[in-house]
């Protein structure tokens, strides 16, 4: 787990290099698993981190700007879903969407599987297996309680299980 | 058997992985720092605008036919949390507040500009009389010689069918999606619940959209789910069903597509790509993996990017054309650079050149073709989004 993301103080003094340099490949990987696209997830995680340096007087203060930064990646995520469906509605077009670039076969189905979610279930997995964050921190990057998270997992491992064929616990 | 965990830990090594060695992590900085220089363009004869350079694969800068035009770094500030984000300057020329996603616009465009602008330009190199250009919170519509700038709100897509402008937002989460279509001067004439495919307007001056409810969908039969699909009264809101034109199914969707007398069914891809038939179940795309459809008015012949072997499920150097009666290919056209959508008007079809190649985000030309021959007329480059030529 990054340190930014997690509950640790990050010192007002650090500078927005070396929150980019310790954050930028884990936000890489969160946004490539919520989009399906290496080039969209690198192009989304590189977004968010624009918002955080033109902002980094503020940003920079806060306790924890990894966590921020996350939940700006998570919006744009949640954004570039929506774009993609809405095209996807285009009929006339028939416009393609961003493709799926598998970086291996278990990473592609599971992420999938994942991207069939609904989008706070769909960003909780994600910030769960790719950060490894606990129940609060992903509540907190998310902006709800803990036990909505909780519920969240739930039914996300539930669905998963269904559509991976895989057991839900063991 | 393994766990949703043991499966969800190995997807995460696996990604966190290839992220590491995708990342140049100091060249990614070098751009962030180095991405912050404002310049200030003369948009469009007129209005001044902060235009933020970006560089490499978040830049779309592009020579068009008398200037340079920047891409627009989007700042939408329900994208960022907790701290506002910086002021922006305001163009100089008045611009019209777009409207927000909870409430419905009240007034969307600006006065025509003076001069000609970069999308006046490129309809007069490509021969086209209206042409429609998606912007990041804006649609520029150059009609009857003039263009209009119509303020959206950020981050929608746009749709049109040359008469009419929509888009759909999303609220919030689990929140029905709600669609707004303007007319090309930025009159609102329909706001309405679901997501507009179609607007025209009545023979007693009134205006009745098509439109989706995916939020109702509930019947499932054959592995399918109909999107409800409703004629509605823009004036009144009142819904009449009717048929679906659209179906969502493991993997994509079906969906029917009506252009003149003629009726076609697709079944598209997760990828967006789809394979086209006609009313006898002919495919219309050969066995080619096809995306990017456009057809002639009457719908007897279709263009179509074929996929089948590209680096990309989107990206194509190739275009055909088919006769969408028999299937018969009446000819293929080899480009040389790869291309995206593509738009049929007239007698001609225009291919939007993919950035870098494809890698890249936005266009940097499009390309003009004969439709009847598939022959390059021209090339023109310019980094507009076109929505529509006519």
């Amino acid at each position: 787990m990054s340190a930014a993301a997690s509950g640790q103080q990050v010192p007002l003094t650090e500078s927005f290099e070396d929150l980019y340099r310790r954050e930028v490949r884990p936000m890489v990987a969160l946004a490539t698993s919520l989009t399906g696209s290496r080039e969209a997830g690198t192009d989304l995680a590189h977004e968010a981190m624009l918002r955080a340096y033109r902002t980094w007087s503020k940003v920079g203060a806060l306790d924890r700007p990894g966590a921020w930064v996350r939940r700006v990646l998570i919006n744009l995520a949640i954004d570039h879903a929506r774009q993609r469906e809405r095209e996807r509605r285009a009929l006339r077009r028939l416009e393609p969407v961003e493709a799926a670039e598998p970086s291996a076969p278990t990473s592609a189905r599971f992420w999938a599987a994942v991207r069939a979610l609904p989008e706070r279930q769909r960003a909780a997995v994600a910030l769960h297996y790719i950060d490894d964050l606990s129940i609060d921190e992903i509540a907190e990057i998310l902006q709800v309680s803990a036990g909505t998270i909780k519920t969240s997992l739930f039914k996300a491992r539930r669905s998963l299980a269904v559509s991976l064929k895989a057991e839900e616990v063991r | 058997m393994e766990t949703i965990d043991e499966l969800g830990y190995r997807a995460a090594r696996e990604t966190l992985a290839d992220a590491e060695r995708i990342t140049d992590v100091e060249a990614g900085l070098a751009r962030i720092l180095a991405g912050e220089e404002d310049v200030e363009w003369n948009a469009d004869g007129g209005a001044r605008r902060r235009w933020v350079v970006l560089t490499a694969a978040a830049a779309v800068v592009a020579a068009v036919t008398a200037g340079v035009v920047w891409s627009q770094q989007d700042s939408s500030p329900t994208l960022v949390p907790a701290i506002p984000p910086d002021v922006t300057p305001e163009p100089t020329t008045p611009v019209t507040p777009a409207p927000t996603a909870t409430v419905a616009p009240t007034t969307t465009s600006v006065p025509p500009v003076d001069r000609p602008s970069p999308l006046a330009r490129l309809a007069e190199a490509i021969g086209a009389s209206t042409a429609i250009a998606r912007g990041p919170r804006e649609v520029t519509v150059y009609a009857n010689g003039t263009t209009t700038e119509v303020a959206t709100p950020p981050d929608v897509y746009v749709q049109t069918d040359g008469t009419f402008l929509w888009w759909d937002t999303n609220i919030g989460e689990m929140t029905p999606i709600r669609s707004t279509a303007v007319t090309l001067d930025g009159t609102i004439v329909c706001d309405v619940d679901g997501a507009i495919h179609r607007v025209r307007q009545a023979a007693d001056g009134g205006y009745v959209a098509s439109v989706e409810r995916a939020n109702e969908a509930s019947e499932r039969g054959g592995g399918e789910t109909a999107i409800p699909n409703y004629a509605v009264d823009c004036e009144s809101g009142e819904a009449q069903p009717i048929e679906p034109i659209r179906w969502t199914r493991e993997g994509g969707s079906r969906f029917i597509q009506r252009v003149g007398d003629r009726t076609f069914t697709g079944i598209g891809d997760a990828e967006g790509n789809a394979d086209v038939t006609n009313e006898s179940g002919i495919s219309i795309n050969g066995d080619d993996y096809a995306g990017y459809h456009t057809f002639s008015a009457d719908g007897s012949r279709v263009v179509y990017g074929d996929m089948s072997g590209q680096p990309s499920p989107h990206v194509t150097n190739v275009l055909r054309s088919r006769d969408t009666t028999t299937g018969e290919l009446l000819w293929s056209a080899e480009l040389e650079d790869p291309v995206g959508p593509t738009q049929w008007y007239g007698d001609r079809i225009v291919a939007q050149v993919l950035a870098n190649g494809g890698a890249g985000p936005g266009y940097e030309a499009v390309i003009v073709l004969d439709a009847l021959t598939g022959d390059v007329i021209t090339t023109v480059p310019t980094s507009l989004d076109i929505a529509f030529v006519g």
